[in-house]
């Protein structure tokens, strides 16, 4: 969970500081309801980045990188869209 | 007769163009555990890891009773590893990550008393010492033929160690350990086999008084 909102932090410091960066396909990407649900489900189960608990389980990094960097942009647009109204 | 080992030579791992690994023959049988030593940045991290199949050297083989699996964790199930970190998400019960790990056996009654005690706790509530202890007890559970251990004794009191060594002895059979630590004290006497990472190649050690004369330590208590 802390890289995914560290990530997503840092992100939108950066968005608030250059402000031409916003808009484009973050406008595009609006989710509600229960997608916002998957999302923290998401988080919750690739919390901390724990690799090796699903390696011992004998899931292929080649699932888990990609998924994990998804859930990190998932959990950017979602806390971006929350606060936008304040960026 | 095929034996039943878990071996690894033909490594060459460098970073940055320092050679890290270059020269390793490891061998592991069933049974039997094999004790990794060496100082830090020496590789022994690298080494398993490669072993395991997460990280990719220039060139490596790893077999499993004689046949060729790489990356070993997707090609064989009965291969894990204990990281030098923690690697139970925070979150989880208990009694749901022995769920996983001692699939077909992940009733409470069946578990290590280390485990019933905790049944019901999230591993973010334990401390340091009782995550380990509790992580290398679910790789235990498991169907692990091999199992890796990096540095298995951190964090650990002298009470949980003596603890770990005992349960290792006691579940030794039919699977074959490698363990890397630096608590060499605990490590000689308990594995069968000592090998030394030294300027990146492995080294047998047939006594404890050569890791002196090959500058691992000072003197031999």
């Amino acid at each position: 969970m802390v890289p995914n909102v560290a990530f997503s932090v840092i992100l939108l410091v950066f968005l608030h500081v250059y402000p031409e960066f916003r808009g484009g396909l973050m406008e595009l990407l609006w989710f509600k309801g229960a997608f916002f649900v998957i999302i923290l489900v998401c988080v919750h189960f690739l919390s901390a980045h724990q690799y090796y608990f699903y390696y011992n389980l004998g899931c292929s990094r080649r699932l888990l990188f990609p998924l994990a960097f998804l859930v990190d942009v998932l959990v950017f647009v979602l806390l971006y869209q929350t606060v936008k109204p304040w960026l | 007769m095929k034996e039943n080992c878990l071996e690894a030579d033909g490594i060459l791992l460098s970073y940055d163009h320092r050679s890290i690994l270059s020269n390793i023959y490891l061998k592991c049988r069933h049974g039997e555990i094999v004790g990794l030593l060496g100082r830090n940045g020496c590789g022994k991290s690298s080494l398993l890891k490669i072993m395991f199949g997460v990280l990719r050297g220039e060139c490596q083989s790893v077999r499993v009773d004689g046949r060729y699996v790489y990356p070993a964790y997707r090609h064989y199930p009965g291969i894990k590893l204990l990281p030098q970190h923690s690697f139970l998400p925070e979150g989880l019960r208990v009694k749901d990550a022995y769920g996983l790990f001692a699939a077909g056996k992940g009733h409470e009654s069946g578990a290590a008393p280390e485990i019933q005690q905790r049944w019901n706790m999230a591993t973010g509530d334990l401390s340091g010492g009782e995550k380990r202890l509790i992580e290398v007890l679910l790789l235990l559970a498991s169907d692990a033929q091999y199992l890796l251990l990096d540095e298995p004794f951190t964090h650990l009191a002298p009470v949980q160690i003596e603890r770990l060594i005992q349960i290792l002895q006691t579940n030794r059979t039919g699977k074959g350990i490698i363990l890397s630590d630096h608590q060499y004290r605990y490590v000689l006497p308990l594995c069968d086999q000592i090998v030394l990472l030294r300027n990146g190649r492995t080294v047998a050690v047939k006594d404890p008084q050569e890791l002196v004369a090959l500058g691992y330590i000072n003197e031999l208590d």
